[in-house]
């Protein structure tokens, strides 16, 4: 990318960026929130949260509601950071483009 | 990369993040608990008349150590009903939100006020029962800006901020143009606030079903 912002990897991914977007506007998300959310597959979410966890951007915590098994995912302060990062550079590509001069068109 | 995708990654990611803000919004309960709490504390504020003069006019005296009971057990049992119905809708919609700022600002604010200034002079004696009677009100209203901050609620906001000099108004408004035999400034101002936040409490029910 021209500009010298520096993309994440990890976050420059459509379904990674949005998972990281709501479990920063939470303090933690359940697996089926996500999903449903995200409108992802258990196992593609899996994967993605998988890939996030790797990276130290989220933590995922297993337990139980009574009987009923349920995973919670939160971001971690690495995790902001990334968000933060990935969302400032991709605001400055668009600026980027919208200062470009307009390229003159022959008649 | 293209622009077209750097806006549809920003646009989807805003997107993910608005449901989670519709999804995780309860403030509703907690302005109806409270718009509750507080319209329930207006009969405690009836005036008893203390003295008559000559002249036929009399000293009226509202409040009493009844108030000071009232608050100190309804703000805590308030809050707890809140955290409790916070846990509750996360588990339920499975997005949480991290009320603990909240109740610790309204907490801490409330204590503060109920007993650190007159409190001191009187032998820590409630200042709600030293006549500091509209301190509850501005307690809620400190932890509702820090609920709306939370939020990111901008109504609420601007909610929290009349809440801070309703109590002033009403009372003056009262002394001015009501005064009812038996009736206080602060009662008066109790059963106003209390009424706008069990409404405030409906609208935001309705309104976040809605966006849901």
């Amino acid at each position: 990318m021209s500009g010298g912002a520096k993309l994440d990897e990890v976050v420059h991914q459509r379904n990674r960026l949005a998972i990281l977007a709501v479990l920063e506007e939470a303090s933690k998300a359940e697996f089926g929130f996500l999903q449903t959310s995200l409108e992802l597959t258990p196992g593609n979410l899996s994967r993605h949260l998988e890939i996030l966890q790797t990276a130290g951007y989220v933590e995922i915590d297993k337990g139980y509601n009574g009987k009923r098994p349920r995973t919670w995912v939160r971001i971690t302060r690495a995790g902001r950071a990334a968000l933060r990062a990935e969302v400032a550079a991709l605001r400055a590509l668009l600026r980027q483009v919208d200062d470009l001069p307009t390229t003159p068109t022959n008649r | 990369m293209r622009s077209e995708t750097a806006k549809d990654l920003l646009a989807e990611a805003d997107r993910a993040r608005s449901k989670a803000r519709a999804d995780r919004r309860g403030a509703w309960f907690a302005l109806s608990v409270f718009g509750a709490l507080v319209l329930a504390a207006a009969p405690l504020y009836i005036a008893r008349e203390v003295a008559t003069y000559a002249d036929g006019s009399s000293s009226w005296v509202s409040g009493g150590w009844w108030v000071s009971l009232y608050w100190l057990i309804a703000v805590p049992l308030g809050y707890l009903a809140c955290v409790r119905f916070y846990r509750r809708h996360a588990e339920r919609t499975g997005v949480a939100e991290a009320v603990w700022p909240w109740v610790a600002t309204g907490l801490g604010l409330f204590a503060l006020m109920a007993f650190v200034p007159p409190g001191v002079a009187a032998g820590w004696i409630p200042a709600f029962a030293t006549g500091w009677t509209s301190l509850p009100l501005l307690a809620l209203a400190g932890g509702f800006l820090v609920l709306a901050w939370l939020e990111r609620n901008r109504y609420l906001a601007a909610l929290s901020i009349v809440l801070f000099v309703l109590p002033g108004v009403c009372e003056r408004i009262y002394n001015t143009f009501l005064a009812w035999r038996g009736f206080s400034g602060i009662g008066f101002s109790m059963l106003v606030v209390g009424v706008i936040l069990l409404c405030a409490g409906a609208l935001g029910w309705m309104s976040e079903g809605r966006e849901r």
